[in-house]
């Protein structure tokens, strides 16, 4: 049995009230989301938290689910919109280049062997978040062009306009970090 | 706006090119030093980014399942078909505060546990990151400012957020809670009264608080220039 079909039982026994199958959907989904989010606010704990909002909410509107598409595309959509959500009620309460920058990422320290992988997870964060989050969902989660876009309800063509747009701006950003590629 | 060729380099770096279009990008690069380093950088970033590891997530499961079925227990209180709409509402709201210190301490309950307190913990010495692990019991949002509350064994710890320049403070009952740790800046000159005060609110504070008699219930609450923020009620395993 695939996952998508996994994912629709469980989904199906939740919508009857089995909370343990639930935790199952949550067990599979934990870490996508998890990194989505860490990538998205840059900040472990707001993560964490967040992570767990997304599944409470995701479990409150499973009402509203379309069988149709595919779970996995429902539960990152939501945490892709938390995010953005968090950062717009972050950005009201914190001036950047204050708390913000202290509470600043680190996810970078997962991925210590990447030589340069610091300044490219700086470089990340500072992409307007809409950018941010084709590179995570197509780079880190390996979703394809079409996936992507069924997550963001966007046309293909956009998440490829943004996607090509994203490296081109972190290509520049790094550059002008002295990490110009040699060639 | 994209130029066609580098249109193809983006796509080629993502293996979505057909073999005629290949054959047409392996011209270009042959030909061009700018565009043979500039698809060279791209796959350089290209790799780097697919290369970037996801980390181990959290365990939030427990936190999830706990949270969702205090909510649901919280769902069945009744609301009386027949009352007027002021009636309705204050017979809504005394039935919602019943069931939520009922439910509550059911909730607390049922939590799973995480095991013997830690050492750091029992010590007296917290860390942040040992408090981060512990499962959230639930959290409050209001007007940009959060609660975050978490239980290990019997200690509840508190993790206020107040946008505010004023200080802010933490009371409780101090005949059924006691004192056990506080992480920023905290003035415990009243902690007998049952009061942490944290005169700097903009840094992250928590105070952790122990259960003194099982069965028992308690409010704390989260205060600030003389204002209730947050509440509470704590009903002990």
């Amino acid at each position: 049995m695939d996952e998508e079909q996994l994912d629709r039982e469980a989904v199906e026994r939740c919508r009857g009230g089995d909370l343990e199958a639930f935790g199952g959907l949550v067990e599979r989904y934990e870490r996508p989301v998890f990194n989505t989010i860490l990538h998205m606010v840059g900040d472990g704990e707001d993560a964490r938290e967040l992570c767990q909002q997304v599944f409470t909410k995701a479990f409150e509107h499973l009402a509203s689910y379309d069988r149709d598409r595919r779970f996995f595309s429902w539960i990152y959509r939501i945490a892709v919109n938390e995010s953005i959500n968090h950062l717009h009620a972050r950005r009201r309460h914190v001036p950047l280049g204050e708390d913000l920058q202290e509470r600043l990422p680190n996810p970078a320290e997962a991925c210590e062997e990447l030589e340069r992988s610091s300044h490219l997870h700086e470089a990340i964060m500072r992409l307007d978040e809409n950018y941010r989050a084709v590179i995570i969902l197509h780079h880190f989660l390996h979703l394809s062009y079409g996936d992507v876009a069924e997550v963001l309800h966007l046309a293909e063509k956009t998440v490829k306009s943004r996607l090509f747009s994203a490296r081109q701006l972190l290509r520049v950003a790094m550059e002008a970090r002295g990490h110009a590629h040699a060639s | 706006m994209l130029m066609p060729h580098e249109e193809l380099m983006q796509r080629a770096a993502d293996g979505a090119i057909t073999a005629e279009e290949a054959q047409g990008l392996a011209g270009l690069v042959a030909q061009s030093d700018v565009a043979r380093s500039e698809y060279e950088s791209l796959l350089h970033l290209v790799r780097e980014l697919d290369a970037v590891p996801l980390v181990a997530a959290p365990p939030v499961r427990d936190a999830v399942l706990a949270q969702l079925r205090s909510q649901a227990a919280l769902r069945v209180a009744p609301v009386a078909g027949a009352a007027s709409g002021w009636r309705r509402r204050r017979v809504f709201a005394l039935a919602w505060a019943a069931a939520a210190v009922v439910v509550i301490g059911l909730a607390i309950e049922r939590l799973p546990m995480v095991g013997p307190v830690p050492e750091e913990h029992a010590a007296g010495t917290m860390t942040g990151a040992g408090f981060s692990a512990w499962p959230s019991v639930a959290r409050f949002a209001s007007g940009g400012s959060t609660l975050v509350v978490r239980r290990s064994g019997d200690r509840i710890a508190f993790q206020p957020r107040i946008l505010t320049d004023a200080p802010i403070e933490v009371q409780w009952d101090p005949s059924q809670l006691t004192f056990s740790e506080a992480e920023g800046a905290a003035d415990l000159h009243d902690i007998e009264r049952g009061t942490v005060r944290f005169p700097d609110a903009s840094r992250t504070v928590v105070v952790v608080l122990k259960s003194q008699k099982p069965g028992g219930t308690a409010i704390v609450q989260v205060t600030s220039a003389g204002r209730e923020m947050f509440r509470w009620t704590v009903a002990s395993p």
